[in-house]
């Protein structure tokens, strides 16, 4: 004769509902953390940019965070503002005349490690509150 | 005293280029272009030295920019460089060059003054620290 035999599994809704919330928290400290991370790079192009007698490059620096969407990572611009400096790009390139002072490339290289933990332990704290 | 291997490395780099006997010929210039100059040109510059700590493996940045007083020249010289130097993989004077690939550039730039248009493109060079 057969037997029958059965599993029952409670709590899957509740165990659905505690990922969604994960997720939700996730992305809420993802978007803090490339925040951070866009604001500390701000902050080293600001001390690293070349002084003229305005001093306008340093001060046309800014951030500025794209709208959420669900298909795209948390995207956080950092840049001149060409209104503020609109030489800019003869800054960093250089022109016939003058060689290029690269100093927003070099110090987006030199600190990319940093930005990458920055974001990394943000997105890990919602795990870490849970005991992870 | 024999050279580094980052001046055998840029010497290498000069001489692929100088072989592909590109439209800039041997104009290709360190740094910033001569006063006196016939265009169309090259120059390069590194930008960042990254490397490894733990493994003997370096990938600086290099900028290498085409300048020329024609848009459409500059544009296909800097077209050639890109065919010839990304997923370049070999020997450069005697440095293993694992690979070197394209990073974002700003695209076409205008110099007024001088009335050239000029081409940045950067490249990560990713090479072995012992020769």
């Amino acid at each position: 004769m057969a037997q029958k035999s059965g599993v029952q599994v409670h709590g899957l809704e509740e165990m659905q509902k505690e990922i969604e919330k994960l997720v939700d928290e996730m992305e809420d400290e993802l978007q803090i953390g490339t925040d951070d991370a866009a604001n500390a790079v701000a902050g080293t192009l600001r001390q690293n940019a070349p002084r003229g007698p305005s001093g306008n490059l340093a001060e046309s620096i800014t951030t500025k965070p794209l709208p959420r969407r669900a298909d795209m990572p948390q995207v956080t611009m950092v840049g001149a503002d060409y209104r503020i400096a609109p030489h800019q790009h003869l800054v960093e390139f250089g022109s016939v005349k003058w060689q290029g002072n690269p100093f927003f490339r070099r110090s987006i290289d030199g600190m990319r490690g940093a930005i990458q933990s920055a974001i990394k332990s943000k997105a890990e704290q919602p795990v870490r509150r849970r005991g992870g | 005293m024999s050279d580094s291997i980052v001046v055998k490395l840029e010497a290498g780099l000069v001489s692929m280029i100088e072989d592909a006997e590109t439209a800039a010929g041997t104009r290709i210039y360190p740094d910033m272009l001569p006063q006196k100059i016939t265009y169309p040109a090259i120059t390069y510059s590194d930008i960042s030295d990254m490397g490894h700590q733990d493994i003997g493996v370096d990938y600086p940045r290099y900028n290498v920019t085409v300048w020329s007083k024609r848009r459409l020249a500059t544009k296909n010289l800097a077209e050639e460089l890109l065919n010839l130097l990304h997923r370049y993989k070999g020997v450069l004077n005697g440095v293993r060059v694992k690979s070197i690939s394209k990073m974002d550039s700003p695209g076409t730039l205008y110099d007024r003054e001088a009335g050239v248009y000029y081409i940045p493109q950067d490249f990560k060079i990713i090479y072995e620290r012992v020769i």
